[in-house]
């Protein structure tokens, strides 16, 4: 049989990291209204916001955008049930209603939405079994489980929910690799992983997690391009730098995959005209796709700088947040997924 | 244009007139959509939800299948309008067949997959078999669709389909394509409902096991480079060790109380009663940093005073549980593996995977005698994967820890003691399975590399000496407040802040401490400035 390896060739030269041009194009996303990329996606404009200031606040540019305009937009996305949505006109779900309180935590500015009628409603989108659904129309994930806790752990109300019978559904979706799935039976996959490992890492009860063998498989993802895959024998992507590397870091384990070589991977996929980043090395970039590069590449240097060294960086509220917890990460897997959304404490 | 998140699309040059071109079309489209979408959304607000909406709805969820809220607005439609039976079954299937159209422009679209499910739900009379088609059809088309399968899984328990037959679809699947990470998951989870293992010591039951790894060893000898079949031998020879009693020792003074647990318990949901003369004492257990669930939990210092009875020597109580190793392994069978798997290395010395797994198997056959092979394959890995050479240098650890502790123990069992213990010189990477270095007053670590591990050192609560000399260590920021240590010996690292020295010595009643060979003995009156805050302490340097 040949031997067939998905993976991609970097080019030669590898790109400068292009900060300048990446921050014009997180900034010039979105100020042309009719663009079409823009409109659609409107559905998850919430999100997409919370990715690119985010992004630009690891870059110190958080001022290069309104707040006002932000806080606006968030006031008038807000349900009667409490629930935030995607856009105006669109349906509250827990995915946007965190990306919102994620936003509003950023900035400060909680009192601009009902905080007590956000926790009713993600209280009221735990079942019985302990799942969350993500709205009012059933679909269950672990997705939501993680958007449940982590909305609510910033907004300090974990306590409106049954977090042990939580936690006991996000334990059954555990699988033979020690990695999680969405449901139940569900394969692994890293951004599941993330969002399971963020979730009982907020709600304490990381020791659930068999983390030499999950960190295992997740060390598994860095391919000889240096770049991860989310899934083993899939093609690298730049999203999976984040998902991946983040849930190494909750379980202490950063070092376990070679820094370098991701670092040259994801500098391969900037968008030398545009800025920006691509998924993988000469594809069209995004805006989620731009959010990650920079968590990861600040992220890395987090993990290699001393801690006074990352603070003169004054890369954002983030960084402080992590390397404040740097010891702690390292000694128990860490509260890092905590303390990236509780950017205000 | 179904699908707008831009993973996967790649960028290709164009000229100005295709730009041109593709600009007026663009604009036209958000100009439908815009005017779509604004048409929905009016007739939502004024509760019309006609045969004009679900027509418009349709049209763009075609293109764009992840614009939830409009599949919410095709539900909400069945909840409020008035058809009778027939005509809302014929609309519920034109739905049906709408999700296969959108599944075949995004077949990873969860939106999609989840109003199928909603759909199918409220049919009297759901084919089932249809649905499993369509799956086959779509697992044809890729695989490792994992929407897919969770569908699928959906509809097999929807229509109650049997274990067995499940398995056997999961053995076509494997024997089909060995090279299919999502069907190993799909048999690990129904080998693991289907034949559980009652005793805990393997993942499911010992045939079954038996089975499974002459089926993975065939699969890997198959596609020797494709890791799925590799994951899945890992799960089935991983260790999966039953313990009953979740208590591995107990320690009791006059002034202190400590228990140490194998797994991370919540003490609070245990019934732990310490018991003296028959008489039960009452006692506030703490674990390090207040961890709600912890291997390690003691009583604070010098809170409790019991008078112990003299044949319990005045001084330590330990109460010792051995674990009896239940070994369910087949050892020929894993014998004759390792064999074969030798040969696969002779043939492919760069094959990982086979020298990986082959630590597996020695370990399970025979930890003690393969000592020496074992440690020659985690180097040729260090070499062989680069890109992963941490992780088999602290996997390596690992195992060196679980060695020495093992050895260790075997000779305390002949002569009773628990003094001290020696892992020096093993060019450790990582501190392990620290909670069981509890209850030693002497600890040797000298020559490792933990210079990123001292936070584990918490454990140590009963040390008094400690040798951590000769292990690169740079910094002491991390080392935690050891209760009992008198003796601390650090030469030959690399320290060089004098005040994370002082701040150490601040914290412990040091009798001595040796810091020759570090950097930090160049500075002037350090000798001085460790005595001014700590007189007792006698320090050595250069």
């Amino acid at each position: 049989m040949a031997i067939f390896m998905k993976d991609v060739e970097l080019p030669n030269i590898i790109p400068k990291l292009l900060l300048e041009k990446h921050v014009n194009y997180l900034i010039s996303y979105g100020m042309n209204k009719d663009d079409y990329t823009y409109c659609m996606t409107e559905h998850i404009r919430m999100s997409g916001i919370y990715w690119g200031l985010t992004a630009l606040d690891l870059m110190g540019q958080l001022e290069c955008t309104s707040k006002t305009e932000v806080l606006e937009f968030i006031e008038k996305c807000q349900n009667d049930c409490g629930g935030i949505s995607g856009s105006i006109n669109h349906d509250p779900h827990l995915l946007y209603t965190l990306s919102a309180v994620q936003i509003l935590s950023m900035y400060d500015a909680l009192d601009v939405i009902d905080v007590e009628k956000v926790v009713k409603y993600v209280k009221d989108r735990q079942q019985p079994n302990g799942s969350f659904t993500g709205d009012i129309w059933g679909e269950v994930d672990t997705r939501f489980s993680f958007c449940a806790v982590a909305t609510l752990s910033l907004l300090g109300r974990l306590d409106a929910i049954d977090v042990n019978k939580a936690v006991k559904f996000v334990i059954s979706c555990m699988n033979f690799d020690g990695g999680f799935g969405s449901k139940p039976g569900s394969e692994s996959h890293a951004g599941l992983i993330y969002c399971c490992l963020g979730f009982l890492s907020i709600t304490g009860h990381l020791h659930e997690v068999d983390a030499d063998r999950l960190s295992w498989w997740l060390c598994e993802r860095q391919l000889p391009s240096g770049g991860l895959n989310g899934r083993p024998e899939k093609l690298p992507d730049v999203c999976y730098s984040w998902w991946v590397l983040s849930s190494l870091a909750i379980l202490g384990r950063l070092h376990w995959i070679d820094k370098k070589q991701l670092v040259d991977f994801v500098l391969a996929c900037q968008d030398v005209e545009t800025g920006g980043f691509s998924d993988r090395p000469g594809d069209m970039s995004s805006i989620q796709s731009a959010w990650v590069y920079t968590k990861k590449i600040f992220f890395i240097d987090w993990f290699l700088t001393t801690t006074a060294k990352v603070r003169t960086m004054s890369i954002g509220i983030f960084e402080t947040a992590v390397t404040e917890k740097y010891s702690h990460n390292l000694a128990y897997g860490g509260h890092i997924t905590v303390k990236q959304h509780l950017f205000v404490t | 244009m179904g699908k707008i998140v831009v993973h996967g699309r790649v960028k290709v040059r164009t000229t100005a007139e295709q730009e041109e071109i593709k600009k007026v079309e663009r604009a036209k489209k958000v100009a439908e959509y815009k005017a779509g979408m604004n048409l929905v959304f009016q007739k939502r607000r004024d509760k019309i939800y006609d045969d004009e909406l679900l027509l418009v709805t349709e049209r763009i969820v075609v293109k764009n299948p992840d614009i939830y809220t409009l599949w919410n607005i095709r539900r909400e439609a069945f909840n409020a309008n008035d058809w009778s039976n027939e005509e809302r079954e014929i609309r519920m299937k034109k739905d049906l067949s709408l999700t296969e159209c959108c599944l075949r422009e995004n077949p990873k679209s969860y939106y999609v997959w989840h109003h199928r499910c909603w759909v199918i739900e409220r049919l009297s009379e759901p084919d089932w078999e249809t649905e499993l088609a369509l799956c086959a059809k779509c697992l044809n088309y890729d695989e490792r669709n994992f929407h897919c399968w969770e569908y699928r899984l959906f509809v097999v328990q929807k229509a109650g389909i049997s274990d067995e037959e499940e398995f056997n679809f999961s053995t076509t699947k494997i024997l089909n394509n060995f090279s299919n990470y999502s069907s190993w998951h799909y048999r690990s989870k129904v080998l693991s409902k289907m034949f559980p293992d009652n005793t805990g010591a393997l993942p499911i039951r010992s045939d079954k096991h038996k089975e499974e790894l002459d089926l993975v060893m065939n699969a890997t000898f198959t596609d020797p480079n494709d890791s799925s079949a590799w994951f899945y031998q890992r799960w089935l020879l991983d260790s999966h060790k039953s313990i009953n009693n979740p208590i591995w020792r107990a320690q009791l003074t006059s002034t202190a109380a400590t228990v140490v647990f194998h797994k991370d318990v919540a003490i609070n949901s245990l019934n732990l009663n310490i018991l003296v003369d028959g008489t039960n004492i009452p006692l506030n257990w703490e674990s390090h940093d207040n961890a709600k669930f912890a291997k390690v939990w003691s009583t604070p210092p010098n809170e409790i005073f019991i008078n112990l009875n003299d044949d319990m020597d005045g001084e330590t109580f330990t109460c010792k549980i051995n674990i009896e190793s239940q070994e369910k392994h087949n050892l020929n069978q894993l014998q004759e593996q390792l064999e074969s798997y030798q040969q696969l290395i002779q043939m492919e010395p760069h094959n990982k995977w086979a020298l990986l797994t082959g630590i597996f198997l020695m370990r399970n056959i025979n930890d003690s005698k393969y000592h020496k092979n074992i440690l020659e394959n985690f180097t040729a890995l260090k070499t062989i994967d680069k890109l992963r050479s941490n992780y088999y240098e602290d996997l390596r650890s690992k195992y060196l820890i679980d060695y020495v502790l093992h050895n260790t123990w075997l000779q305390e069992d002949k002569t009773n003691e628990v003094t001290s213990l020696d892992m020096s010189n093993y060019n450790l990477t990582l501190l392990c399975n620290e909670h069981y270095l509890s209850f030693y007053s002497e600890v040797n670590l000298c020559g490792n590399n933990l210079g990123n591990s001292l936070h584990r050192l918490h454990s140590l609560q009963r040390c008094k000496k400690l040798s951590l000399s000769c292990n690169g260590i740079k910094s002491l920021e991390q080392f935690p407040t050891l209760f009992s240590l008198k003796v601390l010996l650090l030469r030959y690292n690399e320290l060089s802040s004098v005040d994370e020295i002082l701040e150490l010595v601040k914290r412990h009643r040091l009798i001595t401490l040796d810091i020759r060979e570090n950097l930090v003995c160049m500075v002037n009156g350090i000798v001085q400035a460790i005595s001014e805050v700590s007189p007792d302490t006698t320090v050595l340097t250069d």
